[in-house]
């Protein structure tokens, strides 16, 4: 009599490096902004890039694709957060040692004379309405970089990463209430600042 | 002129300002794209028996693959030194015996 092979669960499928290479071409530019949203500098964001996707390839890289937007998404999140930690640790020394140094010399700082104009390679093809889309989307880029962190980051998981709540919450480590609430703060400061610039959000 | 926003035309505006990187930036997102795939954590092996009474996955990183192989290398290195310090000792013992018994072959006095 034969006798059928008991039901083994397969084990789940493993990516191989396509897989991750295609992942990561797919989420490597989102990242790098929503990391420039957060820390204001585009080369700790690119570092803060690069330690994510590091650190996804190392520890995570076998494991089955469908897992790595949320591993990278906490990764990421992890690593900005790290980074959070390290200014405050500096500009606490900073701080005192400034204070044990005499005043006098510190120059004015203007952002401004710090950006710059670079080239574009995307060329707007129709130059009014591109421009009124570049202004709108420079006045929500600034609108987000005043919010909170933890509400921006509730904010841009929610509705440009387009997780649930309790993906979210699975990311910030926090509960799904915790998520709402930074989300509702989130648009509501959005639209106060958006609405100063003549954009009213829905 | 009023501009009247959702929070989803909001992430569209996102991917579009993600989709105006600068060449340079783009440059090093790819290098950095392409070190962490240098990197990638390889599956070693699926351990997985014909009866399905044992299965699972034996899943090491490539550090650990290396350490593996130098344990090996190592272990063979050993095995193999300890094999000829015993048969040269064996060698020496044979002589040994021939000189005690008197009984050295002809080939001993020929050097």
């Amino acid at each position: 009599m034969l006798v059928s092979a008991p039901n083994i669960p397969e084990p789940p499928k493993l990516s191989t490096p396509q897989q991750l290479s295609e992942f990561l071409v797919q989420v490597e530019r989102r990242a790098y902004k929503q990391a420039q949203y957060a820390v204001r500098d585009e080369h700790v964001a690119l570092d803060i890039v690069q330690d994510a996707m590091m650190k996804l390839a190392e520890r995570y890289g076998d494991h089955p694709p469908e897992e790595y937007p949320m591993l990278f998404q906490r990764i990421l999140q992890n690593t900005i957060r790290d980074y959070y930690r390290r200014q405050k640790v500096r500009s606490f020394w900073t701080t005192l040692m400034s204070s044990l140094s005499p005043q006098g010399d510190a120059e004015d700082f203007d952002p401004l004379d710090t950006l710059q104009d670079e080239d574009n390679a995307s060329q707007p093809a129709r130059p009014e309405a591109d421009l009124a889309q570049s202004q709108l989307i420079a006045a929500i880029e600034e609108a987000l970089a005043k919010l909170p962190a933890r509400q921006r980051e509730a904010f841009l998981l929610r509705y440009w990463e387009e997780m649930d709540t309790a993906e979210t919450a699975a990311v910030m480590g926090c509960s799904e209430g915790s998520v709402k609430t930074h989300c509702s703060r989130a648009t509501h400061a959005l639209a106060a600042i958006l609405k100063e610039r003549g954009i009213d959000l829905s | 002129m009023k501009i009247k926003l959702s929070n989803k035309e909001i992430g569209g505006l996102l991917n579009r300002a993600a989709q105006q990187l600068d060449r340079s930036t783009l440059d090093e997102l790819r290098t950095a794209r392409q070190h962490a795939l240098k990197n990638q954590r390889v599956e070693s092996a699926i351990w997985v028996s014909r009866n399905g009474l044992l299965h699972g996955q034996l899943q090491l990183s490539q550090r650990a693959l290396n350490w593996i192989i130098v344990g090996v290398v190592a272990s063979l290195l050993v095995i193999n030194l300890t094999y000829w310090e015993r048969t040269y000792e064996h060698d020496h013992s044979d002589i040994d015996i021939a000189i005690l018994t008197d009984d050295l072959p002809v080939d001993m006095f020929v050097d």
